[in-house]
């Protein structure tokens, strides 16, 4: 078997832009999909971290993935202690995210004057029922949220890393802080996906100082996540999710979303830091946008055709994801090995590429688990260089 | 100055609740010998307030 040593080299190999022994895989399974499989129901189990680890411990005994899988979970727990809004668990356990708005269009004044003080003044209140109650309820909703985000994080942190050692697991860091596209962040946590599309045509140059003002907070925000250590581009990356860009007409995202997105990549690039980017839905029409991006960003693709997205971002970045994961489901074990060799075909070559699906897998029935067993060998074998 | 601290400079942010040094020194009564220690601590909060502001919006 390999050693986790090996395994964390591929990964670290390719994040420095050098060809790997082969292609690392880093399928992902959500810690719910975990918690299905081990017959624990998802309204009771998130609240700690002792069902997800026992949860993840089986899976990652049973199958011999190269990162670990099914572990981090959402932490229900801590929306609830600040009354989250913008976060809360559907009837059946799994959490969502509702499309709510929090600030008002008339408020874009106040946001662009002082965004500190009003998000912490007006919309924090809003969105977390327990920031709105008087001092220092408040406040010991803040710290509590705070103390067990950390305490239990440094837990899972702690037995993550434990496990990976046992199971052999890649140890290299997945991402060390967040960040958020500016006109990302402005749409999904003050004015709602709805919102934002509406205000750009009704109040364009708002918007466009809003998310300039934004900016500089998108990139403190991702350098305060290092606690003052000295980044590394490969042990340090900032993880940004992107949302809205797909949404907009190519026009709207070259003059509201690309400018200052591309700003703070660069800011935080250049502080040190390795930059990792979920490229959610289907970028084809925007793939030329990476070129003006740092070299060896870490994109996640979702949708998209393999051959140009090699082409056109795969000589300069390093690419993950693309394999249909609805394959799982509905195909053979020989349907599903051959579109992982067509995949590799294609996205191997020069290296730069990690093997993962287009999406991850939330739930247990999602997929035939045979068949992720003969995927995960798969990529192994026929992912030799 | 190094690359972090350049980045740190330029996305400076300014809020009535981040204090300048004077406004330091004027609000606590700080000696003046000792703002340069307040100024890192206060500046280690707002790092902190920072995160928070990011983070917290994702829960």
């Amino acid at each position: 078997m390999e050693s986790s040593e090996f395994r964390s080299k591929l990964f670290t190999d390719v994040l420095k832009g050098v060809k790997p022994k082969r292609v690392p895989e880093a399928c992902g399974v959500n810690a719910c999909a975990a918690l299905e499989l081990a017959g624990y129901d998802l309204r009771s189990a998130q609240y700690g971290y002792t069902k997800v680890l026992e949860a993840a411990e089986k899976l990652n005994a049973k199958y011999d993935t190269d990162t670990l899988i099914g572990t981090w979970p959402a932490m229900p727990y801590v929306t609830k202690a600040i009354g989250s809004r913008t976060n809360v668990m559907g009837a059946d356990g799994f959490m969502q995210h509702p499309n709510v708005h929090i600030m008002e269009p008339n408020e874009y004044d106040a946001l662009i004057r002082d965004p500190l003080k009003y998000m912490w003044d007006e919309q924090m209140p809003r969105a977390f029922t327990e920031f709105s109650e008087p001092w220092p309820n408040n406040a010991f909703a803040l710290m509590k949220a705070f103390l067990m985000e950390k305490e239990v994080g440094m837990k899972m942190f702690m037995a993550n890393y434990e496990m990976s050692l046992k199971y052999n697991k890649s140890t290299t860091p997945v991402l060390t802080g967040i960040s958020r596209a500016p006109f990302d962040y402005l749409a999904d946590y003050f004015r709602s996906f709805t919102g934002a599309l509406t205000d750009i045509r009704r109040y364009p140059d708002k918007v466009l100082k809003a998310v300039e003002t934004l900016k500089p907070l998108m990139v403190r925000g991702a350098l305060a996540s290092t606690a003052g250590a000295e980044p590394t581009r490969e042990g340090n990356r900032i993880f940004f999710a992107l949302h809205m860009a797909t949404y907009m007409r190519p026009k709207d995202f070259q003059k509201f979303w690309w400018p200052t997105f591309k700003e703070t990549i660069w800011d935080v690039y250049n502080a040190g830091f390795g930059i990792l980017i979920f490229a959610e839905e289907n970028w084809m029409q925007l793939l030329d946008c990476f070129d003006e991006l740092p070299p060896l960003c870490h994109i996640m693709f979702e949708y998209g055709d393999a051959k140009i997205i090699k082409e056109k971002v795969g000589k300069k970045h390093i690419i993950q994801g693309l394999y249909p994961v609805d394959l799982l489901k509905r195909g053979s074990k020989e349907e599903v090995t051959a579109k992982a060799k067509e995949l590799l075909d294609v996205m191997a070559p020069g290296g730069q590429y990690i093997f993962d699906f287009d999406k991850s897998i939330l739930r247990a029935k999602q997929v035939n688990w045979d068949n992720f067993g003969y995927l995960v060998d798969c990529v192994k074998e026929y992912g030799k260089y | 100055m190094s690359a972090y601290n350049e980045i740190k400079e330029k996305n400076k942010i300014y809020s009535e609740y981040f204090l300048s040094s004077e406004a330091v020194l004027k609000k606590y009564d700080i000696d003046a010998g000792a703002c340069e220690d307040i100024k890192e601590s206060f500046g280690l909060v707002e790092d902190m307030l920072l995160y928070f502001t990011l983070t917290t919006l994702s829960n």
